[in-house]
This record gives C-alpha cells, sequence and structure tokens, in this order.
C-alpha cells in the first residue's frame, strides 16, 4: 500500500495505492492521524487505486470519520471500486460516511457550505 | 463451476487398524458452500480436522490455495491458518470472557491492530451476526442459538477467505439450526466466503449446499448439487436421505467382524 499526500486549496487530499489489510492499515492510520492531530477540516481520500480493503481499513476510516466529527472537521471518500463500496454497504457504513463517485464531486462536498 | 480453493488428494488415514479415511478425493469450489454428510464413523470430521491441519494423513495431500498444507512447515501453517475461521461444534467460548473479548480474540493473537479499531472490528462483526449490543454479555448469559453466533463472529474476525463449520445446528432446535443456516448462507454470498460444512442433518444440506459430498465407511460415495444426491440411485445415499434404519447400510456389524472383534479382545 503506498499513500500519496497533497493539498488543494484547503483540502487535504490523500491517494491511497493498493490493497489496505491487517498488516497495513495502522500506517494509514498514523497518517489520517497526523490530519486529525492538526484538526484538518477537510479531508479528502481517494481510493481510485484501491482493489481490496478489510475489515481493519473499514474500521480505520470509521475512527477517523469519529474522530473528524469530533472537532466538526468533514472527511469524504472518493472513487471506491465496486468490491470495496461493497465492503461498506454490508457492514452497513455506506450511509454514514460521504460517499463520492469523482474527485470533482468529492471536493464539492468539501467546499460546499454546512 | 468456480475454480478450486482446496484439493483433497488420495487422503488416508487410520487409528489403530480402523480405516478411517481411504483414499478421498475431494474439490471444493471457490465462494461456495460445500456440505459434507455422512453417517457417525463416515469419516467426516476426520476429514474436517485434516483440512484445518489439526491431524496429519498416513498417505495424501491436502492443498489451500495451491499450497500442500501436510508438508508445510509448522510456521507456515500459521499464514495459512489466517485464511481460515473455524466455527466448532460446542462453539468453543471462553466462559469466563465477554462476548466482546471472545471476538476480540483473534484479532489480539494475530494482528498488531490498536484496541480502537478491534472495538469497531468487533462490532461490525457482531452487526453481521445481528448482535449488536451484546459486547459485554458472559457466554452463559445467552441462548445456544447466540452463542453460536458469537462463535461464527469470532470466526470472522480476521475475514477469513474459507469458513470451516463442525455440524453448526448440533444442540438447537429446529428453527434455531435454521437460522444458523441462513447466516452461513448470508455470509458465504456477502462475503464471498468458501464454506466447507460437516454435518449429518439431510434438511440442513439441502438448504445450504451448493455442492454435497456423501462420505460412507471413509470413502467419497457421491459428489453433486443437492438435486443430483436427491435424485441419486445410489442406495447408500438414499437410505440416508430417507433416514430409514434398513437399508445398504448395516445396521449391526457382520456376525463375521463381531466374533473377530470378540476373539481379539
Amino acid at each position: 500500500m503506498k499513500i500519496h499526500q497533497r493539498q488543494d486549496k484547503g483540502v487535504q487530499i490523500y491517494e491511497v495505492e493498493g490493497e489496505i489489510n491487517f498488516h497495513n492499515s495502522p500506517d494509514l492510520r498514523d497518517r489520517l492521524h497526523e490530519a486529525i492531530a492538526r484538526r484538518e477540516q477537510k479531508i479528502l481520500i481517494q481510493l481510485r487505486k484501491v482493489s481490496y480493503i478489510d475489515s481493519s481499513g473499514l474500521a480505520t476510516f470509521v475512527e477517523a470519520l469519529q474522530k473528524t466529527k469530533k472537532y466538526q472537521g468533514h472527511l469524504v471518500l472518493t472513487e471506491l471500486m465496486p468490491a470495496v463500496k461493497s465492503v461498506f454497504e454490508i457492514a452497513k457504513l455506506d450511509g454514514i460516511f460521504s460517499l463520492a463517485g469523482s474527485l470533482e464531486s468529492g471536493l464539492n462536498l468539501l467546499r460546499s457550505p454546512g | 463451476m468456480s475454480p478450486s480453493i482446496i484439493q483433497v488428494k488420495k487422503l488416508s488415514k487410520s487409528f489403530g487398524d480402523r480405516l478411517v479415511l481411504n483414499g478421498i478425493n475431494l474439490v471444493i469450489p471457490e465462494g461456495k458452500i460445500t456440505v459434507i454428510m455422512g453417517g457417525s464413523g463416515g469419516g467426516k470430521s476426520t476429514l474436517l480436522r485434516h483440512m484445518v491441519g489439526l491431524t496429519k494423513p498416513d498417505a495424501g495431500s491436502i492443498e489451500i490455495e495451491r499450497e500442500d498444507i501436510v508438508r508445510l512447515a509448522p510456521e507456515k501453517m500459521n499464514d495459512v491458518r489466517r485464511k481460515f475461521g473455524m466455527l466448532f461444534q460446542g462453539s468453543a467460548l471462553f466462559n469466563s470472557m465477554s462476548v466482546f473479548e471472545n471476538v476480540a480474540l483473534p484479532l489480539r493473537e494475530h494482528t498488531d491492530l490498536s484496541d480502537e479499531i478491534i472495538l469497531i472490528i468487533v462490532k461490525v462483526k457482531l452487526e453481521l451476526v445481528g448482535l449488536t449490543g451484546f459486547e459485554d454479555f458472559l457466554p452463559h448469559q445467552l441462548s445456544g442459538g447466540m452463542r453460536k453466533r458469537v462463535a461464527l463472529a469470532r470466526a470472522i474476525a480476521l475475514d477469513p477467505k474459507i469458513v470451516f463449520y463442525d455440524e453448526p445446528g448440533a444442540g438447537l432446535d429446529p428453527i434455531t439450526a435454521s437460522m444458523i443456516d441462513q447466516l452461513i448462507l448470508d455470509l458465504s454470498q456477502k462475503l464471498q466466503i468458501t464454506s466447507v460444512v460437516v454435518t449429518h442433518e439431510m434438511q440442513s444440506a439441502f438448504r445450504i449446499a451448493d455442492q454435497i459430498v456423501m462420505l460412507h465407511k471413509g470413502k467419497v460415495l457421491e459428489v453433486g448439487r443437492p438435486e443430483d444426491i436427491k435424485t441419486s440411485s445410489n442406495p447408500f445415499v438414499q437410505q440416508f436421505i430417507k433416514g430409514e434404519h434398513e437399508g445398504a447400510i448395516p445396521f449391526r456389524q457382520t456376525r463375521e467382524a463381531y466374533l473377530k472383534g470378540l476373539l481379539e479382545t
């Protein structure tokens, strides 16, 4: 798994590449915690290059969502491949996340007021 | 048919002079439910124990994703074990531990995940088996069916590709047993898990199986879809389906075996 990080007009963007599993999800968690510790208001995670995510990856996103909500931050996940999206659906968690089909619509979600 | 995930080849095992598995050949298709059926002493539990690496055969091989687990070094076997979960017959929960601790156990043992992440994973798994809110209960405070569901949540804690079930309906009333069957179906379909179920309950087998394997006297008697098994012309299979005590399967050992047994002890 690789994580590429960049900024785009106040949005912290993480692009994850590869599989998210028990072995490497702690690394992803550490990276997200850095942003959370800085109380980043707008975090976007691009998942277009993630082919597989296990329960620990899912839990990592759930925790990040809990933590960002606590300081009124916003977290958006974009471009989920069908296999990854179904993991969210099976766990009945697709409803609590802001999911966007494209980077553009994800950015719009974060930039729209409220 | 789907590609195979487990291949059993010419597997044989004796306990003393009793041949329990006699050259078993078997292919388990990926993402499907295979039910291994047979009477008591037919070898099905022994076969299951071989597939999870708890018993070594006298001859033959068991390939899980093309890796022969019979000849695998113990440390490598641990990696293979992470690919599968097992639902034990008696649920095998730790009575002194809460539901949460029981489900969290494999995550604590096999991963370096933090407590916060483990807590979330356990909640998701409990929701999958319909037990949200039961985290703090102790096993003895739950019904047999609920304990089985906790055991199932534990079996899928590490996102296994394969789940082995040893008599999942044993000791449960028919309605609860059928609920467990439904759960096995749900989990297999939703999570695309390969399921290998050992049972002697015909109704359950016909309800959930994509493939049924009939074992008798340590041999594979017949393999097929439930409808093939139902219409099988094999007298042993028919006797088993109908649950008749008279038929191709002898009710008693032969007189010779009886006398031989008496004189040799």
